[in-house]
């Protein structure tokens, strides 16, 4: 009786561990390459390649929490006549006929209770690639870093920058 | 300090891809080894006071012949390092240097665990065992930093990184697979595999098979919950189906692994030591899989970037070369004639024959072709029966061409370089253009 009973529960201990494995999956998603975007746009090559600043199209983050979107029409001052060959600026260009924002999916997302202005951050020097990783070699963005308060408050600690709550928190 | 570092050559993204199975087997001949060796070790040690026949055999599982402290620990540890190193190139933490220092460590450690198989110094042992379990422990933070590149540049190495949650996980599941290895492998050596002609004392046979099956049991039992743990608190950015699968295949090789084992200890035998000992190994590998993938899936920013400096580095190479070459080709005026008056006018004069031809003789044949020229002042060869071979005098391609234009000037009147300084600026050679090589250098005007 011992034995079958111990038996059992050998086998109960790896079911439980495969469904948990299963469980655990689920919770924490099994990885990407980030989310796919309506428009499959390559920061390889507009910031790698062709060498564009930042600011160039997202351009309000060294004066705004929010970095900025750049709207189709900023793409289509370059488009207009740039690579219009590609399927991707075709794309683009019927969104443009359209008059038709495009909804770019959302690549880094911080909890509610996090305040976090990119003004600030680029006003004190950080580089992009601190927290967007060099999207400069990635033809798709994902999420490099783990935007977790530990991470943030080592890189607060080694810049001296703040590290009272309300700093971050509301 | 981190000179070993220093020394990395960026890898380029073709040699990238071929870290990862190097990394892979010469991981999965290391960490088998240090985590076998390290629970026979312990085992000796405490089986040594009572039965001293039994420690040496324990210690011997894995370390049976000397070739196997090379071939399975110091081999793949010096492959690691420089593994590392190339996959670390460009970060801010430096491994090159801390890995070093392991492997000096893990040399001592091996050394007394050496004398103490020979000696059975148990001093010896004890101090080998606490130095193996430091350098595997510092090894492991090593191998686990790779799958956090947002740590590299907060850290100088793995050191701050020692006792975070990974690295233990990772050192325990290393302790439980090499326990459950060394059970195996203890009742195959011992009681299945009569070849090996290890014989151990009849007294000590129950407790020698006691002490597999359990350590094996031990494996199975310990290592489910840690590698879910593992899984819990693994990087998000290093996650993807590959780490779930090979968490999935580990645990059905464990699973098969404990109803042999729960078989072996119901029976009282050891009649599946074999499949056992090659289901230990399976789920070593799949430990090391799981974690390579992890690594691979964290690091592929950092691998694009490394790919993209070596480009920018070749490229700079590239330019370095071509501009040495075209340096190498730049002719000295003042050159020509003087090699002119050391090396040619014992043979040759203009207006008649030496030892060789005149040049007003056999010039003309070279019109529009100056490059034909200094071609065959750079190689000569055998032409006209009537007189000797040309020797070979042992100039540089830049020194042929500045006598060959010396020659050329001082007969025609016209310097054949004259065009390609016009050209190329700044006193450029002929064909020091961008092309570089001298078939594209101009010709002696006045020829065609």
């Amino acid at each position: 009786m011992v034995r079958k009973l111990a038996l059992a529960a050998l086998v109960a201990l790896f079911v439980v561990a495969a469904v948990l494995v299963v469980i655990i999956a689920e919770a924490r998603g099994r990885g990407d390459l980030g989310p796919a975007q309506p428009i499959a746009f390559s920061h390889a090559i507009h910031a790698g390649d062709l060498g564009l600043e930042c600011t160039h199209c997202h351009r309000h983050a060294a004066e705004s929490s929010r970095p900025g979107i750049p709207p189709v029409s900023l793409c289509m001052e370059c488009h207009e006549t740039a690579a219009t060959d590609r399927p991707g600026v075709r794309k683009l260009r019927e969104y443009w006929d359209r008059r038709e924002p495009i909804e770019w999916a959302r690549v880094h997302r911080l909890p509610w209770h996090a305040r976090f202005t990119h003004a600030r951050h680029v006003q004190a020097g950080v580089a992009c690639a601190q927290c967007h990783g060099e999207v400069k070699v990635e033809t798709r963005v994902r999420q490099v870093r783990s935007l977790k308060m530990g991470w943030c408050v080592t890189c607060h600690r080694s810049r001296d920058a703040g590290t009272d709550c309300w700093v971050c928190h509301k | 300090m981190n000179a070993l570092d220093r020394l990395v050559f960026f890898p380029t993204a073709g040699h990238l891809p071929l870290l990862e199975p190097l990394m892979f087997l010469a991981l999965l001949f290391f960490l088998p080894f240090v985590g076998v060796l390290i629970v026979s070790a312990a085992g000796s040690l405490l089986a040594l006071p009572r039965y001293p026949g039994l420690a040496s055999d324990l210690l011997g599982t894995s370390t049976r012949s000397r070739a196997s402290w090379v071939v399975f620990g110091l081999v793949p540890l010096i492959t690691l390092t420089f593994l590392f190193v190339q996959s670390l190139a460009g970060a801010t933490a430096h491994v090159g240097s801390y890995l070093a220092r392991i492997l000096i460590i893990c040399l001592a450690a091996f050394a007394l665990l050496y004398v103490y198989q020979r000696r059975r110094h148990p001093a010896a042992g004890l101090a080998g065992l606490a130095l193996l379990l430091g350098a595997t422990f510092h090894f492991v933070a090593s191998w686990t930093l790779l799958s956090y590149p947002e740590k590299w540049e907060f850290i100088r190495g793995p050191l701050p990184f020692l006792f975070s949650i990974q690295v233990v996980i990772n050192m325990l599941l290393l302790l439980a697979l090499g326990a459950g290895l060394a059970g195996s492998a203890v009742l195959l050596i011992y009681f299945q595999w009569p070849e090996r002609n290890v014989h151990t004392p009849q007294a000590e046979q129950p407790l020698l098979r006691g002490l597999g099956l359990g350590a094996a049991l031990a494996c199975v039992l310990a290592a489910p919950p840690l590698m879910l743990w593992k899984l819990y608190t693994a990087p998000v950015q290093g996650l993807s189906p590959g780490v779930y699968k090979a968490a999935a295949l580990l645990l059905l090789v464990l699973f098969v692994s404990a109803l042999l084992t729960v078989a072996m200890i119901r029976g009282r035998n050891t009649r599946f030591a074999w499949l056992s000992s090659l289901l230990a190994l399976a789920a070593f590998g799949l430990f090391v899989h799981q974690e390579q993938v992890l690594h691979a899936n964290a690091m592929r920013e950092h691998r694009l970037v490394l790919g993209a400096r070596a480009d920018e580095l070749r490229r700079e190479l590239v330019a370095g070369r071509e501009a040495l070459y075209a340096s190498s080709q730049a002719l000295d005026p003042e050159a020509g004639a003087r090699l002119y008056r050391e090396r040619c006018s014992a043979c040759h004069q203009f207006d008649r024959k030496v030892v060789g031809p005149a040049y007003q003789d056999v010039l003309p044949k070279y019109e529009g072709d100056f490059d034909g020229l200094a071609a065959f002042i750079l190689a000569p060869r055998k032409v006209d029966p009537a007189y000797p071979p040309m020797p070979n005098q042992g100039l540089k391609r830049a020194e042929a061409r500045a006598v060959a234009a010396y020659l050329w000037k001082k007969y025609s009147g016209v310097d054949p370089t004259a065009d390609a300084s016009a050209a190329g600026g700044g006193g450029a050679a002929p064909g020091a253009g961008a092309g570089g090589g001298h078939e594209a250098g101009p010709r002696p005007p006045g020829g065609h």
